[in-house]
């Protein structure tokens, strides 16, 4: 199967064919005359050929225009070489990540026990397309993702990290890229936790499948409570340090709902808040964060800070919402900063048109955390999820998957209803069309088409040069 | 029975083809080449003895033509003589080429017509001078050029070779025209050879009267007709839009090699034109293009009487 990407170009190239059709038809050539002294002999022959005088070049040459013609629009509509889709296949993805609340038996026989699940590559009886096909994906391992079978699924070793669902899902479109089926649906068989939750997860769900999962959850026979063990882990209260320029009331009484116990003098502490500050000011907070310390910056700044994990530019302005971890919106919009992540620095929220709010970067044993809006705003203070929002920041540098302390969300609680939702996606189709996934891939042909034309072209001059002359 | 002589002229004369003359260069070159081709079997000129005005006797020797002997002088004497006439000495002689525009064509033989009437003109040329007679040139095309007058002395014949040389055609003129004022240019009886396609814009009837007013005054002429076996219609032409040189303007759309009638229409045209020059006195002599010249010369001149075996 052949796809273009500009098939206008296609439709430019057959009007531009038409012009050497007109042109061999229109443009007769009247026949050579011959100089004959005993020309007054002749007799005047009008059945002659005299008027449609043509040679055989003439059909050659506009058979070689022609073929230039539907070559250069072709070239210019950038064609693909599709393989042939047939058939339809059951993906099964498996989360591989560390979760120590899963075994991994229980995870292995959660994906035999998916419906149809038959070898790879076929059916046992060796049906054709019309045969379920399912073929089962393993991510979060340490080389990322693969398809394994299902006979060789109690071999496998587990990631050393716990896994995303953004993981898995990327994971998703290549797999069902390769094999060559037409459809393909999808059952996912892991732990729904907050551990398979990212950033902006909600917004990206429907880009990476255009089709529902079917969750299979593994059963739990315990929960992990992270929380509980980093309470029992925990020696003294967290301390968080107020700077100059943090000292609204909302941001403390919130750190103090978390259990945190607010200083204002300088000296080290878990975490430090500063907004609206200078760069100056924060140079001696930075052997605060080298010593373990987790910054957490807010607002306009002035002047280059070094290890700031944070370029300003001037790419966004305006306002928007903060879009939290589970899609939780905070409070009304805020005044976003301009600037982009640095090289390096992790997303930690994102504004709700997807773009980051706030990013996290280590420096030695600490974290600093900037956010791109003013977190002493009173749109941010007041809203209800305030807390969350300092919870999130606070978590710093400490990947999706990790627990950071008391501050910080149990990344084992279960999804919500409405976060499973978006994972699931009940409101999409069940068979997703896998060539519209893989439009963009395919063996590009316009690099052919091109030396197709050329050749053409040097033809059509070799073919018209003795008539020029 | 063929002797050794007639068989090697034999051989010569195939490898003589115009085509191969045109590359040999000038002029001079090419006449010589092609009276040697048959002048080992010539020794006299072959343009004696054609007048009417009787001029003296002389004793006859072997070789000389039996048809002059005075058989009543032989009554009274009891020894043979032969008649000479007066054109048999300081004959002056007009070689009259046509240069004209429809001369150009060369046809399936790739040597022109006007090409071939200068080989032709200079082997006469050659021939004439050399046997003492004086031998002057004309063309016509887009006007009567009188080159050279009828003279035999050092350098003419150099002279009316370079002259033949220099002819290129254009024009279209008649030749009844050429004819009447080469005729005035003759102070007394000549001869008046004429080179051309003779494709006159009539009939040829004002050809004919020309030749038939040279004849009056006693003049000889010689119609050297030469045309392309491509205009007879003896090569086989496709289709196309053909105009006569002479008329551009004039386009006919036709297919020669499936016209049943043009080649007749040609030939007929020719044999009519060819039966007004007889009968008007003149001598006809069609030749085409593609004839070796020692052929087509060479048998002409034998039957004027002028070769004969050693």
């Amino acid at each position: 199967m052949i796809a273009a990407a500009s098939p206008g170009f296609l439709v430019a190239a057959g009007v531009l064919a038409t012009i050497p059709v007109a042109l061999h038809f229109l443009a007769r050539r009247p026949p050579a005359r011959a100089a004959l002294p005993t020309a007054r002999f002749l007799t005047e022959d009008p059945r002659t050929l005299l008027r449609f005088q043509r040679k055989p070049m003439d059909a050659a040459l506009l058979a070689v225009r022609l073929a230039f013609a539907l070559a250069l629009g072709a070239a210019f509509a950038g064609l693909r070489w599709m393989p042939e889709r047939s058939g339809a296949v059951r993906v099964v993805l498996v989360d591989a990540g560390a979760d120590p609340a899963v075994a991994w038996a229980d995870a292995a026989d959660a994906v035999r026990a998916v419906d149809g699940m038959a070898p790879v590559g076929g059916s046992e009886d060796g049906a054709g397309a019309d045969t379920e096909v399912v073929i089962v994906v393993a991510y979060g391992l340490d080389e990322g993702a693969r398809v394994v079978d299902p006979a060789d699924l109690d071999g496998i070793e587990r990631g050393a990290r716990p896994a995303t669902a953004e993981e898995g899902l990327r994971a998703l479109r290549k797999a069902a890229a390769v094999g060559g089926f037409a459809e393909a649906e999808v059952t996912w068989v892991g732990r729904p936790s907050w551990h398979a939750w990212s950033p902006g997860l909600g917004l990206m769900r429907s880009q990476l499948w255009p089709g529902r999962m079917e969750l299979r959850p593994i059963p739990v026979d315990a929960a992990v409570s992270v929380s509980a063990e980093a309470a029992a882990d925990a020696a003294t209260t967290p301390v968080a340090w107020l700077v100059n320029g943090t000292e609204g009331n909302a941001l403390q009484r919130a750190i103090e709902a978390l259990g945190g116990q607010v200083i204002r003098t300088a000296g080290p502490a878990d975490w430090i808040f500063a907004a609206d500050v200078d760069a100056a000011s924060l140079l001696p907070l930075m052997d605060h964060v080298r010593g373990g310390s987790t910054l957490v910056v807010s607002g306009r700044m002035s002047g280059d800070v070094a290890d700031l994990p944070w370029v300003v530019d001037e790419r966004t302005s305006g306002a928007a919402h903060l879009v939290l971890p589970g899609d939780r919106t905070v409070g009304s919009p805020v005044g976003r900063l301009p600037g982009a992540p640095a090289a390096g620095a992790r997303t930690v929220a994102i504004f709700d048109d997807a773009t980051p709010a706030a990013a996290a970067r280590s420096l030695a044993d600490g974290c600093v955390v900037y956010l791109a809006a003013d977190l002493t705003a009173p749109g941010l203070a007041t809203a209800a999820d305030y807390p969350s929002l300092i919870r999130a920041l606070a978590r710093g540098c400490g990947a999706p998957g990790s627990s950071g302390g008391p501050l910080d969300l149990p990344l084992d609680k279960p999804l919500d209803r409405g976060a499973l939702r978006v994972l699931e996606r009940p409101d999409l189709p069940g068979m997703v069309d896998v060539a519209s996934l893989v439009a963009a891939g395919g063996i590009p042909l316009t690099r052919w088409l091109v030396l197709l034309a050329l050749a053409l072209l040097g033809l059509e001059v070799a073919m018209t040069r003795e008539r020029r002359a | 029975m063929p002797t050794p002589s007639t068989h090697r002229r034999s051989s010569v004369t195939e490898l003589l083809p115009p085509v191969l003359l045109d590359g040999l260069g000038g002029l001079d070159l090419v006449a010589r080449t092609i009276v040697r081709g048959f002048i080992s079997g010539m020794h006299r000129s072959p343009f004696l003895g054609s007048g009417e005005d009787f001029s003296r006797h002389r004793a006859y020797q072997q070789g000389d033509d039996v048809r002059r002997l005075d058989w009543r002088l032989y009554g009274r004497t009891d020894r043979l003589y032969i008649r000479l006439f007066e054109e048999d000495s300081n004959l002056q002689a007009f070689l009259l080429v046509d240069a004209s525009e429809s001369m150009g064509f060369a046809g399936e033989a790739r040597v022109t017509k006007l090409r071939y009437a200068q080989f032709v003109a200079a082997a006469l040329a050659h021939i004439m001078l050399g046997s003492g007679d004086a031998a002057g040139l004309a063309s016509m095309g887009g006007e009567t050029r009188l080159h050279l007058p009828p003279r035999n002395r050092p350098g003419h014949l150099h002279d009316l070779l370079l002259a033949l040389e220099r002819l290129e055609p254009e024009g279209g003129q008649r030749a009844s025209v050429v004819l009447d004022e080469v005729g005035g240019q003759l102070r007394r009886r000549g001869r008046v050879i004429l080179l051309s396609d003779c494709l006159e814009d009539d009939d040829g009837s004002a050809l004919l009267g020309a030749v038939g007013r040279l004849r009056a005054r006693g003049d000889e002429v010689i119609v050297i007709r030469i045309v392309s076996r491509t205009e007879l219609g003896e090569d086989d032409l496709g289709s196309g839009r053909y105009f006569d040189p002479e008329a551009p303007t004039e386009t006919i759309d036709a297919v020669p090699g499936m016209d049943a009638g043009f080649r007749s229409r040609v030939t007929a045209y020719y044999d009519g034109l060819g039966r007004g020059i007889e009968e008007a006195g003149a001598e006809y002599v069609p030749m085409t293009t593609d004839t070796p010249l020692v052929t087509a010369l060479g048998q002409w001149l034998a039957a004027r009487g002028g070769v004969g075996p050693r």
